[in-house]
């Protein structure tokens, strides 16, 4: 569905159109949440989190008259804001400390080159797991992006969990040696 | 690596991109769960905004109210609640007249009572958890290892017994060791636990009479009191003597002792109701220890859900009985998942071959299940619940099996006034049967036609629906026309391939998806939609709705129906009767506040033929008629080819 057919749904047909938006950011928003949230929120924070994300699009696209613009700059937007809210939220409960350079931090000469390698290896990294193909390719980002456990993507991939623990080694083992073939021995 | 890799899987945005485009965020139920969580957020927030603007106030008192229909009957029992636990003196058994505040920091002070009273089921919960920790020490003392003694047998008994595998009678022998476990080593202490744990029956089998008049070595074969002297545990001269099991397999409650670990599991749902009159424990006490009458005694069920570390669930049902003023275990069933599946079915047989012994024929159709609105007085039980039926529509707690249509339809078709039209079995199953359409018709070819107007102005669809249920096929062909806006869509759907294509631009978006086969997936009808009232507002929310609508969510309003307005029975009624495609149908009519539907519903298949909605909170207008109609009737599959189109599937917003 493009975005002018998700524009016209959403206020000919809002709830149709709320579903339609969902299925298509739904990837795009909890992964923003995540990235943001890793490490800090449960995930049944990082789940509230989605849903107010969501919940406030809905809302606001209930009161324009007609949509338009960037929706999926906007939806970042917002999944960005509400993450930071939900980070605070968090802290305040567990009495971390909030930083609130979270998105800016302060990036040094050094760490600029140091930085661009590391894109670089990450976008060869990305590559790589790409070419291991389905569903080692999603068993391998669950695991190491999502932290999910071997059950949880069980799920997800539609295999035993012993099935997909195999799996995982195997794919971890030719990911290492297609890196070392390209010269990363990390 | 795997260090290397938590590094590298960084949160910039370019990977974000990347990462969002080629790979599923989460899990099919998650992302369900989640999408219904937004739109109760969204409800909420769009309420609250048009109370802020004076559009929507409702006055207080409005609100219809229900009693959970869980915690129904319960409420009263709870608000009087003492539950005693730790190591119970006995000395406020009797004394509850005034309960003492919840107060759980004398647990700990040997010889002293600990009460817990309240008002609310968390705190009920809390007394709960209580018992069970009683109970699991206790047992946990009963099935120590072998190994784990150190003296010899202190005393040995010797009774009759009943090999349960052979059914004969043999004699058996009791050695008893002495307790020494810090909470059970003095007969003060003993009775203590045991008064505070179990109500007086299940009491009375754990801890027998004080046999110091008895030598060691007696035969309790010829007395017909021994039940009262060899039980589990035995007071000796001050001291505590527990039985020690060698095969424990035979014993009726060693995993509790042995297995079980409540103490390590995550509690999933605690619920509490008042069938107890079925429960069905490990112990048949009705018609023993009949010194002991539990006939007048409050009663109630807990129903457990654990989650083991290995993700298994146990399943722990307990039968509490009000005694000396406070809740006691009477009875309990453990099982974990693959032992309730097989109870289950042991069960539904059992039941089947009963049915089929005394009606014949009538064994193929389930009970119509009257409807009643799910409703918690709070938040968070309304998740417990939600939790628990999330894991178990998946695993086959509840099988489906379709009630009888034909005679609901004769009885709908030839009920005679309102009142009979109306009556909660009829409404039950027009609700069942749209809730459920899809177990009702197999196949299905039908055109539908929309029109509707709102505040973007008028437009009009036309649906043409191939679906094939049972093979999980769909196709769609859709032409919407909005003003100058006009889309031209088929949707295809083959077990988990989706492929959505734009005939107007000659496009196609392939797409796998993990949709379960809903032939499988099932929760009666009373669990679909789960309320709560917001302890703020004291609104009813909706916390959830496992309406497990398939196909994508397509044709919400005719082949798949949206129940939501239907799940408030005083909402709507059925007008009268009629037939449409040679189809008996009722005529229902919903009316809100803001809302009002006039549908046509074919009552074998529970697909809506026709309706005309007003949405007054949308300010819009839609109706819907049928034009072809062919259902159950064997169905060609349609698929796409691809020829002349062009692949869009990793097509991202910023880049048509």
């Amino acid at each position: 569905m493009t975005e002018k057919e998700l524009q016209h749904l959403l206020k000919a047909k809002p709830e149709r159109g709320q579903r339609a938006f969902y299925d298509k950011y739904f990837n795009y928003v909890y992964t923003i949440v995540y990235s943001r949230l890793k490490g800090c929120a449960s995930v049944e924070d990082i789940d509230e989190c989605v849903g107010d994300v969501f919940a406030q699009c809905f809302l606001f696209f209930d009161k324009q008259e007609e949509i338009g613009g960037n929706i999926k700059a906007f939806t970042a937007s917002v999944a960005r804001r509400k993450a930071v809210d939900t980070y605070r939220r968090v802290a305040r409960h567990t009495s971390r400390s909030i930083s609130l350079e979270e998105d800016d931090e302060f990036v040094s000469e050094e760490d600029i080159v140091a930085s661009t390698e590391q894109s670089e290896l990450r976008k060869l990294l990305y590559d790589k797991v790409e070419e291991l193909g389905e569903p080692d390719s999603t068993i391998i980002i669950q695991k190491y992006y999502y932290g999910r456990s071997s059950k949880e993507i069980a799920k997800i991939v539609d295999l035993s969990s012993d099935n997909v623990r195999t799996r995982c080694s195997r794919a971890i083992k030719r990911l290492r040696e297609m890196l070392h073939e390209v010269g990363f021995a990390g | 690596m795997k260090d290397d890799l938590d590094m590298m899987f960084s949160r910039k945005e370019n990977d974000i991109e990347r990462i969002s485009e080629k790979y599923p965020a989460a899990g099919r139920k998650e992302k369900e769960k989640i999408y219904k969580l937004s739109q109760q957020k969204y409800r909420q927030l769009k309420a609250a905004e048009e109370s802020d603007d004076g559009f929507t106030v409702e006055a207080s008192g409005v609100e219809r109210y229900r009693r959970p229909m869980l915690y129904r009957g319960i409420s009263a029992v709870a608000a009087t609640m003492v539950l005693v636990s730790g190591l119970a003196g006995g000395l406020f058994l009797a004394k509850n007249s005034r309960i003492p505040k919840v107060d759980m920091s004398k647990s700990d002070n040997a010889g002293q009572a600990t009460t817990v009273t309240g008002t609310s089921f968390r705190e009920l919960d809390i007394g709960v958890d209580v018992l069970v920790d009683n109970f699991q020490h206790i047992m946990g003392e009963l099935y120590t290892d072998e190994a784990d003694y150190e003296e010899e047998p202190f005393l040995t008994f010797y009774r009759d017994t009943v090999d349960p595998s052979t059914g004969e009678m043999y004699k058996l022998t009791v050695d008893y060791r002495t307790v020494t476990d810090e909470k059970l080593n003095t007969p003060e202490k003993v009775k203590a636990l045991m008064n505070a744990t179990f109500a007086p029956k299940l009491n009375a089998y754990y801890l027998g009479n004080d046999v110091s008049g008895y030598e060691n070595g007696t035969d309790f074969r010829d007395d017909g009191q021994a039940s009262k002297y060899i039980r589990p545990f035995v007071l000796y001269k001050d001291k505590v003597l527990s039985d020690h099991i060698d095969d424990h397999e035979l014993s009726l409650d060693y995993k509790f002792g042995e297995v079980y670990d409540f103490s390590g599991y995550e509690m999933i749902s605690s619920l509490y109701t008042e069938d107890y009159e079925d429960f069905s424990g490990k112990f048949d006490l009705e018609n023993t220890f009949s010194a002991y009458d539990e006939s007048d005694m409050q009663s109630m069920v807990c129903n457990r859900v654990y989650k083991r570390s290995d993700g298994v669930l146990i399943y722990a049902d307990f039968l509490l009985k009000n005694s000396d003023g406070g809740w006691k275990i009477a009875n309990y069933s453990i099982m974990d998942e693959s032992e309730r599946m097989l109870e289950k079915s042991k069960n539904e047989t059992e039941v089947q071959h009963t049915t089929a012994a005394e009606s014949g024929d009538n064994t193929e159709f389930a009970e119509l299940q009257m409807h009643d609105m799910t409703i918690f007085s709070n938040y968070e039980e309304a998740k417990e619940l939600s939790t628990r039926l999330d894991y178990e529509m998946y695993d086959g707690t509840y099988p489906f099996r379709k009630v009888d249509t034909e005679k609901y339809t004769g009885q709908i078709m030839n009920a005679s006034g309102e009142a009979a039209l109306n009556a909660i079995e009829n409404k039950s199953y027009i609700y069942h049967i749209m809730l459920n359409s899809y177990r009702y018709f197999d196949t299905a070819d039908v055109v539908f036609e929309y029109r509707g107007e709102g505040d973007g102005g008028k437009w009009s669809n036309t649906e043409h629906c191939l679906a094939d249920n049972r093979k999980n096929y769909f196709c769609m062909d859709n032409e919407f026309i909005h003003g100058t806006y006009h889309s031209n869509m088929t949707f295809y759907q083959d077990n988990n391939e989706w492929i959505s294509v734009n005939n107007v631009d000659k496009t196609f978006n392939k797409q796998e998806s993990d949709a379960p086969d809903y032939n499988y997936v099932y929760l009666p009808d009373n669990y679909r939609y789960l309320f709560y009232y917001d302890t703020e507002t004291g609104q009813m929310e909706e916390y959830m709705n496992f309406t497990d609508i398939p196909m994508g969510a397509k044709c919400m309003d005719s082949l798949y129906p949206d129940t939501r307005y239907l799940t408030d029975f005083n909402d709507w009624h059925i007008i009268s009767v009629e037939e449409q495609f040679d189809r008996d149908c009722a005529v229902i009519y919903v009316e809100t506040e803001d809302y009002t539907n006039k549908m046509v519903v074919d009552l074998r298949s529970g697909i809506v033929l026709s309706y005309s909605e007003q949405n007054m909170i949308e300010n819009s207008y839609k109706e819907m008629n049928t034009t072809s109609f062919k259902v159950d009737e064997p169905l060609e599959h349609r698929h796409f080819d691809t020829t002349g189109y062009k692949d869009d599937s990793y097509e991202t917003p910023d880049e048509e």
